[in-house]
């Protein structure tokens, strides 16, 4: 996975784009801010999303954070690995530990999302 | 603007990730919180505490003060031990939670919860007896914890005193690394260890020396949070407020009614006699979830009371809690719901502590864990 070709979003979630199916994980930011993670509660596969809203959830030993995927569509994978192994997210965040795969239902979705640059310059300047 | 302790600088160049708490900037974690709470159950870890409140206490009276202000027996405590408490308000909700050091007949080294100094020194002037002064110990002081199995092998080298000799909740003044220094055989993970109160200036001395030793991990307050939780001891603000009784809390252990009076003692009475509303209770989560603060807790989907801390159990591997329960299902083996996200997961009441020191046999035969420190 070259991180410089993904897509970023301002809730630390990076997308891997191919053609009309998008892969989602965390960022190494985001996995380095939790800390260890212990527990990964992802949606099913056929669930709808919707765009920027919380599809899941990633807990680590000190706290909960929403995961959130900012095209909508149809999960049509999840890494189910991810579940029995949350820590693949830690080790492996932009490999292994991916979260899931989504059909995209409105192309547009995806022309708000950051470039690996902008996503470091939002990091440099202080992202939440 | 945050305090920094006199090891703020090591903190930083260990690469530890800081946080805020009580007004100070702490270290939450170094390696990562799991691996830390592995090391102290299967090593030794090292603690930067010193942003715990120290106080004085000193005067002829001052034993006569502190049997006034604690729950706890202290007039009893002999030079060099030292003893847990709770510091109730006149309606038995707990104002702190304390450990005592009697450092002589007319002189108490108490340590009181960051959080709480400000208040702590408020409430306890406004009850001093005869000619005792409070002292608040600031910037000169610093506490750093060693705890964990290998915590007597590691630091008897670095002192001057045997520390085979001192008992659990003992303490003895000794020179620690060359510095001079009060170690008490004291903690707050359900290990064995050490609480080493040193000078400000000595602090990385100590702290340098005692993390060469390969066996000794430098930890946060995030592991010293599981560890804690794992062996079921309160943390004031959670388990134990203005509003919550040690009687409630399991603490009955710690509120000598045959004492005499003491703040508190007619409404702790009463509520040993009714039975108390609530009971703190262990909980261990069956289901894969964590519960967390505030939760939910039902039995039979009828809410039974709350959580009022939660985490992961890197030892156990499962989520652990604390709540405050109705009193019938503060028993093991009740099996109850968190309410989780809008989702009922399956949990069962244990007997805290979860893990630790405590629960090993070998253990047993010298500490008990009715003495652990809950400050």
């Amino acid at each position: 996975m070259n991180i410089e070709e993904l897509k970023y979003c301002k809730s630390h979630e990076w997308l891997a784009i191919d053609g009309n199916t998008v892969r989602l994980g965390i960022t190494d930011y985001a996995q380095n801010e939790l800390g260890d993670i212990v527990y990964v509660e992802l949606p099913e596969v056929g669930d709808t999303l919707a765009p920027n809203t919380p599809f899941g959830v990633v807990e680590s030993v000190k706290a909960v954070s929403d995961l959130i995927c900012p095209v909508g569509g149809t999960v049509v994978e999840i890494n189910a690995n991810l579940l029995d192994d949350p820590e693949l997210a830690n080790r492996d965040c932009y490999g292994e530990g991916w979260m899931l795969v989504v059909e995209i239902s409105n192309p547009t979705d995806t022309e708000d999302l950051m470039s690996y640059a902008t996503y470091q310059e939002y990091l440099e300047g202080g992202a939440e | 603007m945050s305090k920094k302790t006199p090891l703020f600088a090591r903190h930083i160049a260990a690469g530890a990730r800081m946080v805020e708490f009580a007004g100070w900037q702490m270290p939450v974690s170094y390696t990562g919180i799991n691996q830390e709470v592995t090391a102290v159950r299967q090593g030794a870890g090292l603690f930067d505490v010193s942003h715990m409140g120290q106080l004085d206490l000193t005067g002829p009276q001052s034993t006569e003060t502190l049997q006034q202000l604690l729950t706890n027996d202290v007039a009893g405590v002999e030079t060099g031990r030292g003893v847990y408490s709770p510091m109730c308000n006149e309606n038995g909700g707990t104002v702190d939670d304390l450990i005592a050091f009697r450092i002589s007949d007319d002189r108490w080294c108490l340590v009181v919860n960051a959080s709480r100094v400000a208040v702590d020194v408020e409430w306890m002037s406004d009850h001093l007896v005869g000619e005792t002064e409070l002292l608040i110990r600031g910037s000169d002081a610093a506490l750093l914890a060693l705890q964990g199995p290998a915590s007597e092998s590691i630091l008897s080298p670095c002192v001057d005193t045997p520390l085979a000799a001192l008992g659990k909740n003992g303490c003895s003044t000794a020179f620690c690394c060359g510095c001079p220094a009060l170690i008490s055989r004291t903690g707050y993970t359900g290990e064995d260890g050490f609480e080493v109160f040193v000078r400000a200036s000595d602090a990385g001395r100590v702290w340098d020396s005692l993390t060469l030793s390969p066996q000794v991990a430098p930890c946060g307050l995030g592991a010293r949070d599981v560890l804690r939780l794992e062996a079921g001891l309160c943390l004031y603000g959670h388990e134990l407020t203005e509003d919550i009784s040690p009687l409630e809390a399991g603490l009955d252990w710690t509120v000598k009614f045959s004492n005499g009076e003491f703040i508190g003692r007619d409404a702790l009475m009463k509520v040993q006699q009714s039975g108390a509303s609530r009971r703190l209770t262990g909980i261990r989560m069956t289901d894969r979830a964590i519960a967390r603060e505030g939760y939910a807790v039902l039995f039979n989907g009828r809410p039974i009371g709350s959580v009022t801390s939660g985490t992961y159990s890197v030892t156990l591997g499962s989520g652990i809690a604390l709540a405050l329960l109705e009193p019938e299902f503060a028993s093991p083996g009740r099996h109850v719901h968190v309410s989780i996200r809008n989702d009922l997961k399956e949990a069962v009441t244990v007997a805290a502590p979860f893990v630790g020191c405590v629960a090993r046999p070998e253990c047993l035969s010298t500490i008990s864990n009715k003495e652990d420190n809950g400050t």
